[in-house]
């Protein structure tokens, strides 16, 4: 007999077990439901009766409701003297996570951190990247443990205490705790005490990505493994080989180092070439930028170095040939003759590749100048080997006890199964992280640790500076700090804040209130340099020589500005950040170059409302397979793929779980770049992508302007030129054909100025921006709509190869001429840039004379006001914008589960500012130039009775930026540096023509190529 | 007749107490006890009354007879900190601080020597009676007015019984003479119709009539005017501000400078209330207790039980601004001057707070229309240079400088 073929619905449920044809077995007992069944069907309320009574209450609840609700006004029982409510307190802090050390201001409101900004320290740090500004947001994750743990359910800290010192003290095998570097001095004091009591214990470093090749290229040419300070606004000549050092290389304060010293006004500015496979932040920002495949980056170190060596002593060495012969030569001859202020970098994982990069360095006398061997950077020290020894000790049963401190290895190392099944060896595994990560799912106990805003401690990033790390709020949750849980394991009956004071007080002489109120102490020693050690290097060259294997398609994993090493993938606010290149929210994906992407037929596509499609690929190395989109990225270098690790977490919060795939699958020998056994094929179906910026070129317009140095120095208005337009006058400046009327200015004028110059696009702005004015977080769905709702974007631009007068010039067709705009340059022309668009408040504004309601107007002071209670929601506002800069509420954004982001509980709306409106749907929002700090400060003015202060008052983004590309200030004010950046003949407003006159004005771009 | 009679009575002797006090005003002192003044009620008024020593707040209080039993240096190192001078074995001080349980009183190392003497100077002087007269007087005009209005209803009761009586009584004399009895609502309807004019006039009236008193209606929706809850504890305004005359800025002290004016908090409270353990009446007492249920404080040993759970209290908002409305108190107290009664009525007379103003945007504006700008603060100063040539001298109001921009308080 024919078997009967099953359909299933879902699995464990078959269709055929349904019965069909009485779906009810038995009367719903809805009768049951009243007391009595009988005195219901004889009662002689009527259906005109039921209906009175309807009519009548709702009648009655709609009056009840016309009642005001009863607010609650609880004051504190006792008030801390510091606290106002209502006026902010700032606490001076530190951060120091996935490496980057940022010294902070927090802002506090009634007791909640709202805001993040950089407490600028002498010389070193103050890098406050996107990550470090959203790291509030993670303070109020929802998703973090509320408690600790044992074996998944909750327990007490005094029963987990107890259990654990014994298991410690029983324990024979070896105590590990995997940690990724530690900066805190006393902290290393406190565990070489537990040391002392704990024989066994031991701690390995794990920075998830490291910088071992460096270190250990360090040890090799000076003797000692350590990582110097670079000081990039001393180098005239910058060389980078694929070291992205404006975003995620060693420190971001290496971005305010480069663009100090690239302000054309100067009269000098640095060259900066970029050697790499990947379109990075520092690739665009670059002078000239080279795409070459990553194993050839090695060939070009050695012809450089092969070159300089040439030029100093004449001696020639065996190298490749490389295709750039010429541009290395002509870089080696700029090198030379910027000796001492120079620096060659590299971001490979070869270490000797590093060693050849450290002898160019010696060679060009660039240490003790541009790179100190004296003051060293503390943030990165792990070493591979160590890990993988660790992993050798797991596998012979030597460890007993194994402690993940900030570390999650389950999610980054690349053989992550692997290691999950050898941790069956260890007996006791003991996980301190904020949330159930990946790892600690895995772990017997889980010490929930403090969020940094909540604790304590103290910070050595750099040789000779100590910074604090100082609790801003109480725990939230019923967490407890690492440093204290140890001093329970010791058996100590003191908290960590006594003793980090004592260990402070005993180790230097500073009292330790100035300290907590400075937020950091410079340290003098004296000052100690590292001797280069003398010696061949020819079997090191010729190693790299014979290293370099042709090899075929190529993967380097990067580092996304937003994302990071993936710690943060649960802040809604970075997930929302486009990336600074892609433009790309909410994903991963493998970046291709167009014309390898052609060759073998994948694509990206615009969908009938914009929004951005792409074909899938299964990307295969050394035999992991995995399934990624394909974002197609002009400026790569054929046959490289990129893919930026951070994403595709499974056990984190509900805004960053299964985002993305995980890129660390690939991190094979923590190498970032893979060139071996690597495959991709195509397979079916599409990935929609959430991309905010959907034009790549600029079509031949001018909105973002740029010049070259050579050609500004002979004029300073180069590359500026004043559109004029066509008239029964003549050539006439926009502004003298005018149908509007000028305001009155007589109290402030604001303005803003953004130097195209400095703006390195890194995106820390945009999230500044958020959690200012509270901006709503949309999610990937209505991003790909274009409904996002950022105040502040940053648009990213190619150039193109097709320019108006090449079209002229070659008798191109118009049609043909756009089409071809479209088009970005070739990887090897590729320029880019950046430019931050908010609202350009304007002076005649085209939003204004279209709002039926009067909702947006103009103030004398220079803003473009928009009064969200006025608001009806007709758009026309957002029309008429040229600038596109206006966002609508399409829903509310806040208590609302559609939109399931921090706005949506109680925790996460803490983050809050109270001094700004809530939107809620159906009304237009956009950049207020933070009028909540105008007001502020002139307030605080009034109120002692005195002048504002020039740079007193500074929008979000503006205190954001490191590199100081945003200005602000009141142009009445003849002395404010706003007045001198209006006149500069580099100030152009955007969009000219139309004569809007914005509040907002731009700086032309200057690159310094060399002619 | 007796209500004129008693007022101008109260008006005369008003007059010639004020004359009194004008004539007993030593001109070169009168800047030291206004400055005096105000020192006192912000610093001292809430635990000294200002009188005969018998009338305890916490301290006694104090009167001109201060200065003949302590000398004038004595009396600044007690001010400036009297537990310094206990501990150096001042047998006056030590005295007093026996008399008072061995509270010691707060310290103001701050106070400059002037500060004290104006202070000393307003002690002195006494308490102005001014006040509390110009209160009584407005007591009694209330009063009147509601009487007024008795009488008036009185007035249109009689009116209406008349014409009652008067429809009777014409109703009778007509039976009584033979005619049709025609109700009065027939008259009307014949009367009427003879006069279609009156109907359209009337219509229209009513018309227009309705569509105001839905305005007023519709326009009152969200208004909270006159909004009087039930608090927590039946904390008198009247009683502390009026009576007591505390300044309003020692309980609502962040008024000065937050947007907030804050409801205080209970250690406020405890500052007096350490030591007054009882209200005037037996309610008072009971509410008193409140605060230290709420704190967790035992009044007869005069301390905090340990580890008690404290309990925050619930007071009810009246104020309540919408959230896309920015309000500062720093604003308008400081910096504009702005009394409390401006916007907050007579709270010194109310037992119960009550909202006293609209509180609507039209309020607001109305007021930023009319108030001049303190052009003396040297925040303005270039810039009423320019106001005085654009504006010809004419006064530079709020408005004129942007107070009524709509993102100056919608953000």
């Amino acid at each position: 007999m024919k078997e009967e073929k099953k359909y299933y619905t879902s699995l464990g449920h078959e269709t055929s077990n349904v019965e069909r044809s009485n779906e009810f077995h038995e009367k719903l007992p809805l009768e049951a439901m009243y007391e009595n069944a009988d005195t219901l069907s004889a009662s002689s309320t009527s259906r005109r009766d039921f209906l009175k009574f309807l009519g009548f209450g709702t009648l009655a609840a709609t009056l009840a409701s016309c009642e005001a609700p009863v607010v609650k006004s609880i004051p504190y029982l006792n008030k801390p003297e510091s606290i106002t409510p209502g006026n902010p307190l700032y606490y001076a802090s530190s951060y120091f996570s996935e490496n980057v050390f940022a010294s902070l201001l927090v802002k506090t409101r009634e007791g909640r951190p709202i805001l993040l900004s950089s407490n600028k320290t002498p010389e070193h740090g103050g890098g406050v990247n996107a990550r470090c500004q959203a790291s509030v947001l993670s303070l109020y994750d929802s998703n973090r443990l509320k408690g600790p743990l044992k074996n998944k359910s909750d327990y007490s800290w005094d029963k987990l205490d107890l259990e654990i010192m014994s298991l410690l003290n029983t324990n024979s095998k070896k105590i590990v705790l995997l940690t990724p570097t530690i900066i805190s001095p006393s902290t290393l004091n406190l565990l070489n005490e537990f040391k002392t009591k704990y024989k066994k214990f031991q701690i390995v470093n794990y920075d998830t990505v490291s910088k071992d090749s460096m270190l250990s290229a360090n040890e090799y040419t000076f003797g000692k493994r350590f990582l110097p300070t670079y000081s990039f606004d001393k180098a005239e000549i910058i060389v980078s080989f694929g070291a992205d050092f404006l975003s995620d290389w060693i420190d971001p304060a290496h971005a305010p180092q480069y663009t100090k010293n690239r302000n054309p006004e100067k009269g000098t500015m640095s060259r900066h070439y970029q050697f790499e496979s990947l379109l990075s932040v520092t690739g665009a920002n670059a002078d000239k930028r080279v795409p070459i495949k990553n194993s050839q980056q090695i060939n070009y170190v050695l012809n450089l170095y092969a070159e300089l060596l040439r030029i100093a002593n004449g001696k020639s060495i065996n190298v490749p040939k490389v295709k750039h012969k010429a541009l290395i030569k002509d870089i080696a001859n700029q090198l030379w003759n910027s000796k001492n202020a120079s620096l060659v970098v590299s971001g490979s994982d070869n270490t000797n590749l590093q060693i050849i990069i450290n002898l160019i360095n010696k060679l060009l006398g660039n240490y003790e100048n541009t790179i100190s061997t004296s003051v060293l950077s503390n943030v990165y020290s792990s070493k591979n080997s160590d890990i993988t020894s660790l992993i050798e000790d797991i596998k012979n049963n030597q460890v007993g006890a194994l402690m993940f401190l900030n570390t999650n290895p389950v999610y980054t190392l690349p053989n992550s199964k692997e290691f999950v099944k050898l941790l069956e060896n260890v007996e006791t595994k003991i996980s301190f992280s904020e949330s159930l990560d990946e790892t600690a799912v895995y772990c017997d106990y889980v010490c929930p640790i403090s969020n940094y805003l909540e604790s304590w401690g103290d910070l050595n990033p750099y040789t000779g500076l100590y910074t604090i790390q100082q609790p801003t709020i109480s725990p939230l949750f019923n967490s407890r700090q690492f440093q204290d849980t140890i001093l329970a394991w010791l058996g100590e009956n003191k908290n960590y804040y006594n003793y980090l004071k004592v260990f402070f007080e005993s180790k230097f002489s500073k009292t330790w209130n100035q300290f907590v109120h400075d937020g950091f102490f410079i340290s003098k020693q004296k000052k100690s340099y590292m001797s280069f050690i003398d010696k061949s290097y020819d079997d090191i060259i010729s190693n790299l020589s014979k290293s370099v294997t042709k090899s075929g398609i190529e993967l380097e994993l990067y580092i996304k500005g937003s994302l990071g090493y993936g710690v943060h993938a649960n802040n809604p606010w970075l997930q929302e950040l486009p990336d600074v290149i892609s433009k790309v929210t909410w994903d991963n994906y493998l970046t291709i170059s167009p014309e390898y992407a052609n060759e073998i037929g994948l694509k990206n596509w615009h969908v009938s409302n914009g929004a951005l499609d792409g074909h899938l690929v299964d990307l295969e190395v050394n035999n992991t397979k995995l399934t990624c989109p394909v974002y197609i990225q002009p400026g790569q270098e054929n046959g490289v793929l990129g893919l930026a690790i951070g994403y595709g977490r499974t056990e984190v919060g509900k805004s960053g779980k299964n985002i993305g795939v995980n890129a660390y699958q690939f991190y094979n020998n923590f190498d970032k770049q893979q060139n071996q056994n690597i495959k991709i094929t195509k397979v079916d179906g599409t990935h929609e992508f959430a991309c905010t910026q959907n034009s790549h070129t600029m079509m031949g317009r001018n909105i973002v302007k740029e010049t070259n140095f050579s050609e500004y120095l002979k004029n300073p208005k180069s590359g500026n030129k004043q559109f004029l337009l066509h008239s029964h006058k003549g050539h006439v400046k926009p502004e003298d054909l005018t149908l509007w009327q000028e305001h009155e200015r007589d109290v402030h004028f604001w303005n803003l100025s953004i130097d195209l110059n400095s703006c390195t696009g890194c995106g820390a702005c945009v999230i500044a921006c958020h959690a200012e004015n509270n901006v709503p977080v949309v999610g990937k769905e209505e991003v790909r709509k274009n409904r996002d709702m950022h105040w502040l974007r940053i648009d990213r631009y190619y150039s193109s190869d097709m320019t108006k007068e090449r079209a002229r010039e070659e008798g191109i067709g118009a049609v043909k001429m756009y089409k071809q705009m479209e088009v970005p340059s070739s990887a090897e022309n590729l320029e880019v840039v950046f430019q931050p668009v908010m609202c350009q408040h304007c002076n005649h504004a085209p939003c204004e004379t279209v709002c039926p309601v009067a909702a947006t107007t103009h103030s004398r002071e220079g803003l473009n006001h928009m009064t969200y209670n006025r608001c009806i929601g007709t758009r026309y506002c957002m029309n008429n914008c040229p600038y596109k800069v206006r966002r609508f509420n399409w829903f509310n954004y806040s208590d609302n589960d559609q939109f399931d982001y921090h706005m949506n509980d109680d925790l996460g709306k803490m983050v809050l500012n109270p001094d700004v409106t809530v939107r809620s749907r159906g009304v237009m929002e956009k950049c207020t130039m933070c009028i909540q700090n105008i007001q502020q400060t002139k307030l605080d003015a009034k109120k002692e009775r005195r002048k504002i202060k020039d740079g007193e008052i500074k929008c979000a983004c503006e205190k954001a930026c490191d590199t100081g590309a945003i200005t602000f200030g009141d142009v009445l004010d003849k002395d404010s540096r706003i007045s001198a950046e209006k006149k500069s003949p580099r100030a152009y407003y955007l969009i000219e023509e139309l004569n809007t006159q914005p509040s907002v004005f731009y700086k032309t771009k200057v690159r310094n190529k060399k002619v | 007749m007796k209500h004129i009679i008693s007022s101008f009575l109260y008006s005369l002797r008003c007059l010639v107490l004020v004359v009194a006090f004008l004539l007993n005003l030593n001109p070169s002192f009168s800047q030291d006890v206004a400055m005096g003044e105000s020192l006192f009620k912000s610093n001292c008024a809430s635990c000294h009354y200002l009188g005969p020593e018998e009338k305890k707040l916490i301290g006694p209080g104090l009167n001109d007879e201060i200065f003949e039993e302590y000398s004038l240096d004595w009396l600044y190192k007690w001010i400036r900190n009297s537990s310094e001078l206990i501990e150096s074995g001042d047998k006056q001080a030590i005295e007093i601080y026996e008399e008072y349980n061995k509270s010691v009183m707060t310290a103001f190392p701050y106070f400059s020597d002037d500060d004290i003497d104006n202070i000393l100077a307003y002690i002195k002087e006494g308490p102005s009676e001014i006040a509390e007269i110009v209160n009584e007087v407005s007591v009694v005009a209330e009063g009147d007015s509601t009487n007024s209005n008795t009488l008036l209803y009185i007035v249109i009761c009689l009116i209406i019984i008349n014409i009652i009586i008067l429809g009777y009584v014409k109703n009778t004399l007509k039976t009584a003479s033979g005619e049709e009895n025609v109700s009065v609502l027939q008259s009307c309807l014949i009367w009427l119709r003879s006069n279609p004019s009156f109907i359209v006039f009337a219509s229209i009236l009513i018309v227009f009539s309705g569509i105001k008193v839905g305005w007023d209606a519709l326009s009152k929706v969200g208004v909270a005017q006159n909004y009087q809850p039930e608090q927590p504890i039946a904390f008198s305004h009247k009683l502390h501000a009026g009576e007591q005359g505390i300044d309003c800025n020692y309980c609502h002290h962040s008024a000065r400078d937050s947007k907030h004016s804050g409801i205080p908090s209970a250690n406020v409270c405890m500052n007096c209330h350490t030591y007054i353990n009882e209200g005037q009446t037996e309610e008072g007492t009971k509410e008193i207790q409140k605060i230290y249920a709420a704190l967790g404080f035992d009044p007869n040993t005069k301390s905090y039980i340990p580890g008690y759970e404290q309990k925050p209290i619930e007071w009810v908002r009246i104020h309540n601004l919408p959230d896309l409305a920015y309000f500062n108190h720093a604003q308008h107290v400081n910096v504009a001057g702005i009394e409390c009664e401006t916007c907050h009525g007579s709270i010194d007379e109310m037992d119960e707070v009550y909202q006293y103003s609209k509180l609507t945007m039209g309020w607001c504006i109305n007021c930023h229309r009319e108030t001049e700008v303190d052009v003396d603060n040297p925040y303005y100063h270039d810039l009423h240079e320019n106001w005085i040539d654009k504006y010809h001298g004419e006064d530079i109001t709020v408005d004129m400088i942007g107070g009524r921009e709509c993102a100056k308080c919608h953000y």
